[in-house]
């Protein structure tokens, strides 16, 4: 089933699987995966789920092939947990890929590291991306529903 | 530069407290019963907005100056008022008009003003906004943009900053399940590598996303593989 239902109207138009259980190197467990799809990139990334990520991050080397960095943006160093790191935001389209209904696009402001950061650290965060999706996991059955507020 | 607190719906006050000039950003209030400061031209109109107000001084000197630096006080529904403090003194700046630079909290019904330091030349808007991307505050800097004058040159702030917006795509893809299943099985054994796998099956390994792409161009393969770099 790709769409549930909110008192009698569509909440989700779209149904991925997702991951959460991934050994790592960082020790750290209970992380969520989910694909993602960039302009000019025909192969899905896995990209950690992050509502605790005011920004969503896309590694440099997956906006480099794809062009982004040499996009019109505005370069700006962020402050985290982990301290500073320059970089650029840009506005483009992320795409949540469904594997059953409707995926959805994400025309979204994404920073893209300079070095520095952890190599291929990708995550959609939730001020600038998130915020505006509407979302559902299911934990039992590894799902995430999802979709924008106009379903 | 000085933080204040307010909880309050539109308000347009009496401007009587300025900054003295040279005095690294020392506010100086009205009254040494009970300092208050009166902004004017506070454009409020949600609680959450980023507001600007002109600050000026109608008052002459009492001592000590008041430095707002760690001064928060709130503002009570319907008040004109921002008191700043029983043990603080005020004075009179006749004829001095300073900026006052507000910016709303991230707590509901509260806002919170900060006044720049700088009498010459106060922090441009555009400065405040960036400043609030650089600590993550998203939210508190989109409600500034109300606050950019029209013009192209502001257009791209506009746009990195707007809300994102959504619409369904026709892009489709397969349950990657069994991926999912592979990346469990060997990512130990892939630290620090970028990954291409499809089905149970890997199909490029390599040290950067770049030399993967290359791979999987190289690569014969049937159904298009899924993208992850292992840390």
């Amino acid at each position: 089933m790709a769409t549930l239902q909110l008192d009698g109207a569509n909440f989700s138009g779209g149904r991925a699987t997702f991951e959460d259980n991934l050994p790592s190197a960082l020790g750290r467990s209970a992380r969520v995966y989910v694909k993602i799809a960039v302009n000019g990139l025909a192969e899905p990334i896995l990209v950690l789920l992050d509502t605790g990520a005011e920004y969503s991050v896309l590694a440099r080397e997956v906006a480099e092939d794809v062009g982004l960095d040499t996009a019109d943006g505005q370069a700006t160093t962020i402050e985290h947990r982990g301290g500073s790191t320059p970089g650029k935001l840009i506005r483009t389209t992320v795409t949540m890929v469904a594997d059953e209904g409707m995926s959805l696009d994400v025309d979204a402001t994404v920073f893209v590291p300079d070095n520095g950061w952890p190599p291929g650290r990708s995550f959609i965060g939730y001020s600038g991306f998130l915020s505006h999706v509407r979302f559902a996991l299911d934990p039992q059955n590894n799902d995430i529903y999802f979709g924008g507020y106009d379903q | 530069m000085g933080l204040y607190r307010i909880a309050a719906e539109p308000f347009t006050l009496r401007p009587i407290a300025s900054f003295e000039p040279g005095s690294g950003g020392a506010l100086r209030a009205a009254s040494a019963a009970r300092p208050q400061v009166w902004l004017s031209r506070v454009p409020v109109n949600r609680l959450h907005d980023v507001v600007a107000a002109e600050v000026s001084a109608t008052s002459t000197s009492h001592t000590p100056m008041l430095r707002p630096t760690s001064v928060v006080h709130h503002f009570e529904q319907g008040s004109s008022t921002l008191s700043l403090g029983s043990s603080m003194r005020s004075v009179r700046l006749p004829g001095v008009t300073d900026r006052l630079n507000a910016i709303t909290s991230d707590q509901p019904g509260c806002l919170t003003i900060s006044v720049g330091g700088d009498l010459v030349s106060p922090p441009p808007i555009v400065s405040i906004i960036w400043s609030l991307v650089e600590q993550q505050r998203l939210p508190a800097a989109r409600g500034l943009l109300s606050m950019l004058p029209d013009g192209p040159e502001y257009k791209r702030i506009r746009r990195l900053l707007q809300p994102p917006a959504t619409k369904p795509s026709l892009r489709v893809d397969r349950n990657r399940a069994a991926e999912y299943g592979w990346l469990r099985q060997h990512a130990k054994e892939f630290t620090g590598k970028w990954v291409a796998v499809s089905g149970n099956e890997l199909v490029a390994v390599a040290d950067s996303f770049k030399q993967l792409r290359k791979k999987l161009a190289e690569t014969p393969h049937e159904q298009t593989p899924l993208l992850h770099y292992l840390e």
